[in-house]
């Protein structure tokens, strides 16, 4: 099942980026490159700096050196609204979704980057607007066909569950045509089915919009599973980069997930 | 969102359509009948009250929008009114046709209200408030003390096409007229990409960012449409008060204006409309009982008078927030789908 990847086509590169707040070094000089119709894990402890790094990726933080080029332009310092239009597609770890919107609208405002309905004609609703909205309406209900949503369209996302809401949020970030999509723990809390829809749904979409994937996920069968290449942090280093086989037996990584006796003591 | 039983819609243009079933096809012509037949039938007294109500609906639907779909709080939405009426006053008097005077007013009020509305690009919530509280005072000492505010300007009855609005009677037709157009376009704003945008901002910022809106943009547009509608909203009132004074935009009302949005039910056209007519009828009825209540305790006369609309009124917004938070027009919708699903209701 697992395809071989071109490591020609580099879709994200991250070269040295270190990230710190105050005098605690959240992310040290992390290198790494995401290449076109992968999925990339992240993986490692609590507290290794994953989100972080996800947050640079999306901007939130500001990386103390380094740079970020994606498709060959350095997209390091340019501000979070444009990364989305350059084809960066997020979800999040909670539920960063709109609860006062409908499950239609919440995906609707994923393609607001690509609708150009200006105020004046927003005021005045010409009929060009009508059609864009019907045009873009089309365009949301495959998605919604395509995560099996129907039933939920017209629902708040305030009175969804957990597991919806994670496929909403999905959903909102698939809706802007991402050429890379940035998952934060899409299986986090979710019970075994919904994980498997889940998984069910990355690999779909690996597949069917050949777009890399960057996945940060606690739950290691799943990122076995479903995982091109494995990056392995803690402490904010990559200690460990490589195919879910050998991150398996990667005496490095067992040490971090699960300490050494050494270790043990020194910590306590 | 719940469409009743049976009702089906075939295509998108339907769902976004601004009338979507012929039921409602037959309460919006029998709605503008009733309110256009209105000034035949009610006496003076009654007629004010329309006028007062259809002015505070114009200037709470850009709350509506500012507030309630874009979560900017503003506590200076009656200055930038008064800063509507102070534009659209002067040229009303040079003769400039109404419809160009409107729409001056409620640029004047946006660009006024997109300036004050910078400090929304770095604080939010209660910091908010008083930034735009601040702002009523600053646009109120400019307004007194650069644009005559104290003696203010007098207001011409204005025409359309040689209909002159010099009655109450008359200037009924205009209020209303502005206030219906205004929600027409108020939905327009909320079924486009611009009113989910606006909802993307309240309800998460970081993740509407994310999705590709420009957060501070869209927070200045928000600013610039509602203070439009206040703009509008100004001008229209000191149209009907035949004179622009400052006095007539307190901050009173402001505060009520964010009431009447509570009570009516935030983020909703209607329930700008159901606020508005709510808070306003308790107020009247406050001012009704307020001498009854000062015959039965003549020691406090004095001060019960003005007093007993005000407490009125608070004790709704209480009694709201503790109760219907979501406002009126959650309540109207559960009873609509308790009719609706009839037998089975409880």
């Amino acid at each position: 099942m697992k395809k071989e990847i071109q490591t020609a086509n580099s879709s994200l590169a991250v070269d040295k980026v270190s990230l710190s707040f105050g005098k605690i070094l959240v992310i040290n000089n992390v290198s790494f490159q995401v290449y076109e119709g992968e999925i990339l894990s992240i993986i490692g402890p609590n507290g290794a700096g994953k989100t972080s790094l996800l947050n640079c990726l999306s901007g939130f933080y500001q990386p103390d050196s380094g740079r970020i080029t994606y498709k060959g332009q350095e997209i390091t310092k340019i501000p979070i609204h444009r990364r989305a239009s350059l084809g960066i597609g997020r979800t999040f770890q909670g539920l960063q979704l709109f609860p006062g919107m409908t499950v239609i609208n919440n995906i609707m405002s994923g393609r607001h980057i690509l609708m150009k309905t200006n105020f004046l004609q927003a005021f005045l609703h010409w009929p060009w607007v009508h059609r864009e909205e019907i045009a873009h309406r089309e365009v949301v209900e495959e998605i919604i066909d395509f995560l099996e949503m129907e039933a939920i369209r017209h629902e708040l996302v305030g009175n969804l569950g957990y597991g919806l809401r994670k496929r909403v949020d999905l959903a909102r970030a698939l809706a802007l045509e991402p050429k890379i999509l940035i998952m934060d723990e899409p299986m986090a809390g979710m019970n075994m089915e919904e994980k498997e829809d889940m998984a069910r749904f990355i690999i779909d979409i690996e597949e069917f919009k050949s777009i890399p994937i960057i996945l940060v996920e606690h739950d290691m069968e799943v990122v076995m599973d479903i995982s091109n290449r494995i990056m392995v942090l803690d402490w904010g280093n990559v200690i460990a980069e490589g195919k879910p086989e050998e991150i398996r037996t990667n005496p490095a990584v067992i040490k971090a997930y699960l300490g050494d006796a050494d270790e043990e003591v020194n910590h306590y | 969102m719940w469409r009743p039983s049976g009702l089906f819609h075939v295509n998108y243009s339907q769902e976004i359509a601004f009338v979507q079933t012929p039921f409602q096809w037959v309460m919006l012509v029998l709605g503008l009948f009733v309110t256009f037949a209105l000034p035949l039938f009610i006496p003076l007294d009654a007629l004010n009250f329309f006028i007062k109500a259809f002015i505070t609906i114009t200037a709470v639907l850009g709350l509506t929008l500012l507030t309630g779909n874009c979560g900017q709080i503003s506590l200076g939405h009656t200055a930038f009114m008064a800063v509507g009426a102070f534009v659209g006053a002067p040229l009303l008097n040079q003769g400039v046709p109404l419809i160009l005077c409107l729409i001056m007013a409620g640029l004047a009020g946006g660009i006024v209200g997109l300036i004050f509305g910078l400090p929304a690009l770095r604080i939010k919530g209660f910091y908010l408030a008083f930034a735009t509280l601040a702002a009523f005072y600053v646009i109120r000492f400019i307004l007194i003390h650069y644009f005559g505010g104290v003696v203010g300007h007098n207001v011409p009855p204005p025409s359309i096409l040689g209909f002159s609005f010099n009655s109450d009677f008359r200037i009924y037709y205009l209020i209303a007229s502005t206030c219906f157009a205004m929600t027409y376009f108020t939905k327009n704003i909320t079924r486009c990409k611009w009113g989910r945008a606006f909802i993307a901002i309240r309800d998460h910022d970081i993740a509407a960012n994310t999705l590709g809106v420009n957060v501070y943009f869209y927070k200045l547009m928000a600013f610039f449409i509602g203070c439009f509608y206040a703009g509008v909203a100004g001008l229209v009132l000191s149209i009907y008060m035949g004179w622009a004074s400052v006095d007539h935009y307190s901050l009173t009302n402001c505060i009520w204006y964010l009431g009447m949005i509570i009570v009516g039910g935030m983020h909703s056209i209607s329930g700008a409309y159901l606020g508005v007519f709510f808070i306003l009828g308790i107020e009247e009825m406050g001012i009704v009982i307020a001498p009854k209540l000062a015959e039965l305790f003549p020691q406090l006369a004095g001060s019960m008078i003005g007093a007993v609309p005000i407490i009125f009124v608070g004790l709704v917004l209480v009694l709201f927030i503790m109760i219907e938070p979501r406002g009126l027009v959650h309540r109207w919708e559960i009873i609509k789908t308790s009719i609706r699903i009839f037998p089975f209701s409880n």
